[in-house]
C-alpha cells in the first residue's frame, strides 16, 4: 500500500514539475506586443473614435493596452497573433496611408460588420466588457458613414452603348476568365448603393437561380455562378429617377468547393471598366473579396438575392 | 481573473468554431422569368422608393441602343420592384417584391400598345409608353 501511494504521490510530483517547468520555459519564448510609432491615425468626431478606441484600438492599433495575463504563455500567443493579423487588416494608428476611397469603403465596412455583431469578438467583449458596443454607438457610426458618404454621381450622358467586340477575354490573377454569357442568364436581383454611387444589375447562371429556387444555397451548388454589373449612377431627373451612368466593372463568383476552398468556395474576380481590366495583382486579391463576402455568410456569402425580410 | 482567463480561452475557441446561422427566407417568385428577352437597362426611385429593370427583345435591344426609339417588333418589359435597404449590407438597396409589370409592343406600321400586366397604374398609357421608349440601353462591355 505505502509504495503504491508513494508511486502515485512521486508519479504526480513528477507531473508537476514538467508542467511548471514547461510552463516557466514557454515564458521565455513568450511574444511581447510591440508597440510602433503612429504615423497617421484615424481622424473622426470625438464621438466615433471613442467607440473605435474603446472597441478596437486594442488589437486594430498600436495602442494595445496590454494587461498582466495577456504576457503569460500560452495566452500571451493568442493575443500577439490575433493583435498581429488585427493589425495587418486594419491598424487605425496607419489610417492615413489607406488611399481616400479605401477609407470610405473602410468606414461602411466597420459600420456594417458592428451592425453584425461580428466585431469585436465574442471572446475579446466577454473579458472586456467595456469594448461592448450599445445600440446607440451603432446609432453615431450609422449617422457617421451617412455623414461623410460622398459619392458623386457620374455626368448627366452616358458613352454610347456599344456591343462586346469578341477578341481574348481578360483573365483574373486567380485563372477567372471574363465571360459575356450572364447576357443570356436570368436576373436574380436588381440593386443600388448609397454607400458609393454605384447601381447594379445581378445575373444567376441556371445552376444559381434553380438554387435560389430550391433554398439551397448553404452552400451554394459547385457550378453556380453569379455575375454583377455595376454602373455609375446618373443625378436624379426631374421625377426622381435615377438611371445607369458610365459603366464601372463587372464581378463575377464561380462556386467550386474544392478548386476555391481558400476563399470559402467562391472563386471572385471583378473586371475594371469598358477595357474590363482584370482587377488584382496576384491570385491573393480574391482574400479581399472573401473576407468582405463573409458578412453575406447567412445567405452563403452572397449579398444580392432575393429575400422576403 | 482565472475565470477570465479561462472564459477568454473558452470563448475564443467557441467563437472559432462557430457562427450563429440564420438563413433568410428566399424570395425566388421575384425573380422575372421570359425567355426571348433580355435587359436594356435599370432605373430606381427613392422618393417612390422603387427598383425597376427593363428588359427587351432582340429589336427591342437595339432600338434602345440606337437613335430610334420605334423599332417594328420591338417587345418591352418594364419590372418595378418595391425597394428595400439590403438586409446584408447597410449602404445599399435591393429589389423586394414586385410593384408592376408593364409591356409594351411596336407594331409593323409604328403603332404602339400598351398593357399593364400587372400591378396598380403609375400613369397613363400615352405618358408611361413615352416614357419606356425613351429610356436607353445601358453600357455593357
Amino acid at each position: 500500500m505505502g509504495s503504491i501511494s508513494l508511486k502515485k504521490a512521486s508519479k504526480t510530483t513528477i507531473i508537476t514539475v514538467i508542467v511548471v517547468v514547461l510552463m516557466i520555459s514557454l515564458q521565455f519564448s513568450s511574444p511581447t506586443i510591440q508597440h510602433p510609432p503612429i504615423t497617421g491615425a484615424f481622424n473622426g468626431p470625438d464621438s466615433v473614435t471613442a467607440i473605435l478606441k474603446r472597441a478596437c484600438y486594442d488589437c486594430h492599433s498600436n495602442e494595445t493596452r496590454v494587461a498582466w495575463y495577456h504576457k503569460i504563455a500560452p495566452i500571451s500567443w493568442l493575443v500577439a497573433a490575433d493583435v498581429k493579423a488585427a493589425r495587418s487588416r486594419l491598424n487605425f494608428s496607419q489610417w492615413d496611408s489607406l488611399p481616400a476611397a479605401d477609407q470610405q469603403g473602410m468606414r461602411w465596412y466597420i459600420e456594417n460588420i458592428v451592425e453584425q455583431g461580428r466585431m469585436p469578438l465574442a471572446a475579446y467583449t466577454a473579458v472586456h466588457s467595456s469594448a461592448r458596443i450599445s445600440a446607440a454607438d451603432t446609432r453615431i457610426l450609422k449617422n457617421y458613414v451617412l455623414a461623410v458618404a460622398s459619392p458623386k454621381p457620374a455626368a448627366a450622358t452616358r458613352a454610347a452603348a456599344k456591343p462586346a467586340t469578341p477578341g481574348t477575354l481578360p483573365v483574373a490573377p486567380n485563372g477567372i476568365a471574363y465571360t459575356p454569357d450572364y447576357k443570356n442568364w436570368k436576373v436574380i436581383s436588381t440593386t443600388n448603393r448609397f454607400d458609393n454611387g454605384t447601381m447594379r444589375v445581378i445575373y444567376g447562371n441556371d445552376i444559381a437561380v434553380k438554387a435560389i429556387q430550391q433554398g439551397k444555397i448553404r452552400p451554394w451548388p459547385n457550378g453556380a455562378i453569379i455575375a454583377k454589373v455595376v454602373w455609375n449612377q446618373q443625378p436624379a431627373d426631374q421625377d426622381g429617377n435615377i438611371l445607369t451612368g458610365d459603366f464601372n466593372n463587372v464581378q463575377l463568383m464561380f462556386r467550386d468547393d474544392k478548386k476555391f476552398k481558400d476563399t470559402g468556395g467562391w472563386g471572385y474576380a471583378r473586371f475594371n471598366g469598358t477595357a474590363l481590366a482584370p482587377y488584382g495583382k496576384t491570385p491573393m486579391f480574391s482574400q479581399t473579396c472573401a473576407s468582405c463576402h463573409r458578412l453575406a455568410a447567412d445567405n452563403g456569402f452572397v449579398f444580392d438575392i432575393p429575400t422576403k425580410k | 481573473m482565472k475565470r477570465k482567463v479561462l472564459s477568454f480561452i473558452a470563448l475564443s475557441l467557441l467563437a472559432a468554431a462557430c457562427h450563429p446561422a440564420k438563413q433568410p427566407t428566399l424570395a425566388p417568385e421575384t425573380i422575372y422569368q421570359e425567355p426571348g428577352v433580355s435587359v436594356i437597362t435599370s432605373f430606381f426611385n427613392n422618393r417612390q422608393q422603387t427598383i425597376s429593370t427593363l428588359y427587351g427583345n432582340a429589336e427591342a435591344l437595339k432600338a434602345a441602343r440606337g437613335d430610334s426609339n420605334m423599332v417594328a417588333g420591338a417587345v418591352y418589359r418594364l419590372i418595378t420592384w418595391k425597394q428595400k435597404g439590403n438586409p446584408l449590407w447597410f449602404g445599399g438597396n435591393i429589389n423586394g417584391a414586385v410593384k408592376t409589370i408593364e409591356s409594351i409592343q411596336v407594331s409593323g406600321d409604328g403603332v404602339t400598345h400598351y398593357a399593364l400586366v400587372s400591378g396598380v397604374a403609375t400613369g397613363a398609357p400615352a405618358e408611361r409608353t413615352k416614357f419606356v421608349l425613351g429610356l436607353k440601353a445601358s453600357v455593357f462591355p
